[in-house]
């Protein structure tokens, strides 16, 4: 379990972010049936589990400019001190609340941005207008 | 511009925050239907020059409901708790009417 | 044609092998890089560049910096057009097109400065007196001439075509300035290994350093401390960069100007950018500014501050004046003297004082200036130039009029009555300054925790004591972050030349008309031609405090609040008050430090950003049928499918005659949505709902009504047992967030003993409605595992299968009548479950409804919706007061019984339609009873609402407003819509006395077009009235 709120614990593929005092993400790439099961044997009187994984788009920001590029709407320091790998915040970006995590990489900073599904548009259109200035340029539309 | 100090996520700016209103009294409990009470409660609110309870929920972060001590003419942030860990006083100062 | 016939043949920071063409009221002229547009146009000869603010007096470059009052132009043409840009901190770029301001046809010739031949008439606050007793009236005709001459620049109409930015930063120091004092704070933050943003104003650093004269010395500090920054990684250098605002908790807000200085932004690039940074400590490095001395006629173009004369000459290269005259109280204009002396001006010095340091006297005299002691200059002489100034004996110590003793002509007159240090950042958070007698300045007060003043802001010039102070300051905030032990470095303070400290100086704010000399005008405050005379006004009218002294005269309060004019007028007013400055105070500065575009403030949330929008799952597929689209909150949402050549009305039509007559499909996505787990769900539900929820069965849902702890009707939806601990939540669209937020503070602040878990799951579940005669046709050829019989799934169930593959959750309900569902599948799923929906509707003759169908069926109901729930009304007001369980409390219960909520004269839900068969039934019209037209008027004397007998032919009457009807009337019109399945317009509304008056004729008034309209009352459930209960079973849509 995690101990301080910010760090994000991660066993093998799945990743815990305490996101509240009493409230826990569960986080994996695919669909787990070892959560599933899990989830399913908690009892009501001391654990509840809801289903959240259709409602969030992950975008994945790196570069030496991600910093600069998130730091355009996101109010939280990402200096290498204050925000190192492993660690989440909660916050907002262009009125859109978001769960900003960093990922342990060998290649600069590299980071993970969770938005509500229903803001996803909103947040590509702020993010590409936010990197253009920094040569920030879309590659591809699938 | 404000800050608040979240207790589980640390310090942020109160963008990522909802005003709440005052936090100087309990709510009544739900079955007393005096509506003397619940007007004083609702609608009663001191209005001090100087420290002032009051809630804010951390809507773009934990969402916990806290309650801060703010300073009304410095804005300064002097304490920040829990709602939930903070015994409220039930009945609560009546408010003076000149 | 001569280019630049001021310019200095060499000397100057500009850079020579850089020539600039640029355009100043449609002539051309040459400068060099370097140059700002004031130093330009000055090394062309042009001295005149506009007309005063009121009296339309010619007016000149005052300064060479932001406290610059006169020099204001228009930048640019079209879309980018921007008015009162102070011409001193334009940097001059190739293709510049300026223009004056306030004068017409041109600064030369301006038609309006005729006003200037009656001062009196135009003094301060003039229309106060004016426009008073019988003429009172007139103001209205008047005003728009006034506006219409006052005023400076004139705004464009068009769109910005530039974009703006916003930035988040952090660091443990802020150095705003840098000047000596910030450069040596940042190097010395910097070695230290702190975080560090040094702001700098300006497009180079050095501040001071770069009007001063050539001492080599000089220059090489300044190279070596540039090339010690670039070596120090932390430290992050922005220029072109002003810090406009110091707010709580060390934040500060910067504005970037990234593209100011080119004709367009680069591609992408923004055209401002404003920072918000939070730092742990900052240092104020902002220096001093220098003010002037008040004489008549001290607004001439050709009179200057005396620093900015230097700054033209030294760094500029520009001959400012060929015939010069200084007239000081202090040390620090000689300086300047010697300098203009340097480049090849006759200068003399006219100083109030009658004793100076022999130094200054030695230097004076080895230069070949001629020096008048004990003088001062009374009046300046000219028409658009100075041409020359009187000069009078002058004792600072008792200051009276005398008579002319010399007149001295000249072309520059360069003006020091002292400087007063740039602390405004200090004042935005409150610390008031404090007057120093023996520097005649405005220091600092308290300084703030977490703020450090250094250099000239600390009140003391001397280079020395700026870099030590910085230095120091910075081995401070380094201490407070944790990083005592700087990198050692050279000492900054090693080659430093050796500089007089002098700052001697004979306060003097005024000077009075030489005797036979008639009166002259004495500015103040130059922009808003605010003068001695409007003081000395002020204060006999009683207006006497700075703050009253401050918005009576207007003084301080143009886009220069004031930099040269503010410690004048208090040495003044505290002059005719008889007190001492610090007793008459001071007023208190306020963000932004200059004049800031409302352009940076916005950023990009701007147009379609404005608000974050949101989408549903479906709603590409809603674009690519054509579907004009509506907004509910921040919801785009489909508002009606047009077929080619359909209007609106032919399309909802359509649409909703669909549904009561075959099946319809429509999103319902945006609907609030809320998981509710735990042990103590059910108890919870039942204490926030006005209806019970304990005895839900599993698999069942029920309609519920929230209403706010003051029993106003909050919220409605439908919550479904899923399991024995599970509960699914609906809101409407627009109050979901609210509801979310209400729910956890109950739980948190009032009942933390409930063992109740809230979740958010909007954006989990995709939602769609299938509504209409055939829709359980539909729903079968879709859901693959779910018995959709009558008992399988009877009204208000809800039940758990699939599509195919996809997951979905039906539930049983309708807010339209008809048989309907609501199904909901995962997000990711929603597209697909829409689609297969559509094709399998083919068959069902299925069609795709929006918002405006919905709406109409559910007004057609008369189901409660986003109108009738409006903040103000009850339960019973809407005709569900049955549904308040009397066994349980609930939130709200208590204050829902208070006497003027269950007051029987409130109005109370009905049904309208038209009583004749025309008008316009609009939402929000005020119900009004007939028989009390013309019954209320407004009385001449009180303008109170009074009875009166209803006579509109009375030459007393005053009817008030074409409708005849005054005051609140008996209600309103909550919902309105042309109903398809009735074929007229009918709408929802409240009345007095409600369904009592089925049948009867009321007036509907809709004041803001002067309306009224016949409607009569009837039931709200205009379709189907004896449908299913619905009383139980109606959610609303919104």
């Amino acid at each position: 379990m995690p101990v301080d709120c910010l760090n994000v614990t991660t066993h093998e593929d799945i990743s815990l972010f305490r996101v509240g005092p009493t409230r826990l993400w569960f986080v994996s790439e695919a669909s787990s049936a070892r959560l599933t099961d899990f989830f399913a044997t908690l009892d009501a009187k001391d654990a509840v589990a809801t289903a959240i994984g259709h409602s969030r788009t992950v975008l994945r920001i790196s570069g030496p400019e991600a910093r600069t590029v998130l730091n355009r709407g996101l109010a939280i320091d990402l200096d290498n001190g204050a925000f190192p790998e492993g660690v989440f915040v909660q916050s907002v970006i262009h009125h859109i609340p978001v769960l900003v995590h960093r990922l342990p990489s060998s290649d600069g900073p590299v980071f993970e941005v969770f938005v509500s599904r229903e803001y996803a548009v909103t947040f590509w259109q702020w993010l590409i207008e936010a990197a253009a200035p920094v040569g920030g340029r879309v590659l591809e539309m699938a | 511009m404000l800050r608040i100090a979240c207790p589980h996520c640390g310090d942020r700016d109160y963008v990522e925050f909802l005003y709440g209103g005052d936090a100087e009294n309990a709510m009544p409990e739900l079955s007393d239907t005096d509506i003397d009470r619940w007007t004083e409660f609702v609608f009663f609110r001191n209005d001090p020059k100087g420290e002032h309870a009051e809630y804010w929920q951390h809507q773009h972060g934990c969402r916990q409901w806290l309650r801060v001590v703010r300073h009304t003419v410095t804005h300064q942030v002097i304490s920040v708790q829990p709602a939930s860990e903070v015994d409220t006083p039930a009945q609560g100062k009546r408010v003076e009417v000149a | 044609m001569s280019t630049q016939p001021r310019r200095l043949k060499s000397g100057g920071r500009i850079d020579r092998s850089k020539p600039i063409s640029f355009r100043f009221d449609g002539r051309s002229h040459t400068g060099f890089a370097g140059d700002t547009l004031a130093a330009a146009l000055l090394a062309n000869g042009v001295t005149l560049v506009g007309r005063s603010f009121k009296y339309h007096r010619p007016r000149g470059i005052y300064s060479a910096g932001v406290e610059e009052p006169n020099a204001l132009v228009t930048m640019r043409t079209g879309a980018r057009h921007e008015p009162n840009v102070p011409a001193t901190k334009v940097e001059l770029y190739e293709g510049l097109e300026a223009f004056s301001q306030n004068s017409w046809p041109s600064p030369k010739y301006d038609v309006m400065s005729f006003v200037n031949r009656f001062p009196k008439l135009f003094a301060a606050g003039f229309y106060y007196k004016t426009f008073v007793g019988p003429t009172r009236g007139s103001w209205m005709f008047y005003e728009k001439f006034i506006r219409r001459a006052a005023g400076m620049g004139k705004p464009t109409t068009e769109a910005d075509p530039d974009h703006y930015e916003k930035a988040h930063a952090f660091c443990d120091l802020l150095v705003v300035g840098a000047g000596p004092s910030g450069l040596a704070a940042a190097i010395t933050a910097g070695r230290s290994g702190l975080r560090v943003i040094l702001v700098e104003d300006d497009t180079v650093l050095g501040g001071s350093l770069l009007a001063a004269g050539r001492d080599p010395k000089l220059a090489d500090w300044l190279k070596s401390a540039l090339a010690e920054l670039e070596t120090l990684p932390s430290v992050r250098v922005m220029t072109r960069t002003c810090a406009f605002g110091a707010y709580d908790n060390m934040t500060f807000a910067l504005l970037e100007r990234v593209s100011d200085h080119l004709v367009t932004p680069a591609p992408f690039q923004p055209r401002q950018r404003m920072w918000r940074v939070r730092a742990e400590r900052a240092i104020l490095a902002t220096g001093m500014i220098e003010r002037p001395i008040v004489f008549a006629n001290n607004d001439l173009p050709g009179v200057m501050l005396a620093s900015a004369a230097r700054t033209y000459v030294n760094r500029h290269a520009v001959a400012v004046g060929r015939k010069v005259v200084v007239f000081t109280n202090n040390d620090t204009a000689y300086a300047a003297a010697c300098d203009l002396n340097a480049s090849g001006a006759e200068v003399s010095i006219v100083d109030v004082r009658s004793r100076i340091p022999a130094a200054l006297q030695a230097q004076v005299a080895a230069a070949g200036i001629t020096l008048h002691l004990g003088c001062a200059v009374g009046r300046a002489n000219g028409g658009r130039h100075v041409r020359s100034v009187d000069v009078v004996p002058f004792d600072p110590a008792r200051p009276e009029r005398a008579s002319v003793r010399t007149r001295l002509s000249c072309d520059l007159l360069a003006v020091s009555g002292g400087w007063t240090p740039t602390l405004h950042l200090l004042g935005q958070r409150g610390s008031k300054p404090v007057y120093d007698e023996d520097k005649a300045m405005l220091v600092a007060g308290t300084v703030p925790e977490g703020f450090e003043i250094v250099g000239g802001a600390a009140a003391n010039c001397d280079l020395g004591f700026c870099i030590d102070s910085g230095a120091k300051a910075a081995h401070a905030a380094a201490a407070a972050c944790g990083k005592p032990h700087a990198v050692s470095g050279r000492s900054l303070l090693e080659g430093l030349p050796d500089q007089g400290d002098a700052y001697g100086i004979a306060p003097v704010w005024m000077v009075p008309d030489p005797l036979g000399k008639g009166h002259g005008k004495k500015f103040v405050d130059l922009q808003h031609d605010v003068g001695a005379d409007d003081i000395e006004l002020a204060h006999r009218e009683g207006y006497v405090s700075v703050e009253h002294l401050k918005r009576y005269t207007t003084l301080g309060m143009a886009a220069d609040q004031g930099k040269t004019s503010n410690l004048n007028a208090l040495g003044i007013m505290a002059g005719i008050r008889g007190k001492k400055i610090n007793e008459v105070g001071t007023t208190t500065f306020r963000p932004p430090f200059r004049p800031i575009s409302i352009g940076a403030l916005t950023g990009p949330e701007t147009g379609l950003h404005f608000r974050p929008i949101r989408r549903s799952p479906m709603h590409d597929w809603h674009e690519a049928k054509g579907a004009a689209i509506t907004t509910t909150g921040l919801w785009l949402r489909a508002w009606y499918f047009p077929k080619p050549g359909e209007s609106k009305a032919d399309a909802y039509v359509r649409e909703a005659a669909a549904v009561r007559k075959s099946v319809g499909l429509t999103d319902v996505a945006s609907l609030g949505k809320i998981d509710i787990q735990g042990p103590d769900a059910a108890e919870f539900l039942n204490r926030v709902y006005v209806n019970g929820f304990l005895t839900l069965p599993v698999g069942k849902a029920r309609y519920g009504v929230m209403l706010r702890p003051d029993g106003i009707v909050m919220d409605d939806g439908t919550t479904s047992r899923i399991s024995e601990h599970h509960y699914f939540m609906t809101t409407t669209t627009a109050g979901a967030g609210k509801v979310m937020s209400h729910l956890e503070f109950l739980l948190q602040t009032a009942w933390p003993d409930l063992r109740v878990h809230v979740t958010s799951v909007t954006s989990q579940w995709a939602g769609m409605a299938v509504a209409g005669p055939r829709s359980r046709e539909l729903l079968e050829k879709v859901i693959t595992d779910i018995d959709l019989s009558e008992e399988g799934l009877p009204f208000m169930g809800v039940r758990q299968g699939h599509a195919g593959d996809i997951p979905v959750r039906v539930l049983r309900i309708s807010f339209s009548g008809e048989r309907a569902y609501e199904v909901y599948t995962p997000a990711g799923y929603g597209m697909q479950l829409w689609q297969t929906l559509c094709d399998q509707g083919k068959s069902c003759d299925m069609t795709v409804y929006g918002v405006e169908a919905l709406g109409a069926l559910r007004i057609e109901k008369g189901h409660v919706a986003g109108g009738e729930l409006e903040g103000r009304t009850t339960l019973t007001d809407m005709g569900l007061g049955k549904m308040a369980s009397t066994k349980k409390p609930f939130i709200g219960g208590a204050l829902a019984q208070r006497e003027g909520m269950t007051d029987p004269l409130r109005p109370q839900l009905v049904g309208l339609e038209l009583a004749e068969g025309t008008g316009t039934l609009r939402a929000g019209a005020i119900l009004c009873d007939p028989a009390k037209r013309y019954a209320r008027t407004i009385a001449k004397d009180t303008s109170a609402l009074i009875d009166c007998p209803p006579n509109p032919a009375s030459k007393d009457f005053d009817a008030g407003n074409g409708s005849g009807h005054m005051g609140h009337g008996i209600g309103f019109v909550s919902s309105v819509t042309w109903s398809p399945e009735l074929n007229r317009n009918i709408a929802l509304g409240y009345v007095s006395g409600g369904m009592a008056r089925k049948g009867e004729q009321i007036d509907a008034v809709f004041a803001l077009k002067g309306e009224l309209t016949k409607v009569r009352v009837t039931s709200p459930h205009f379709v189907d009235p004896e449908g299913p209960s619905w009383a139980f079973g109606c959610p609303s849509i919104a």
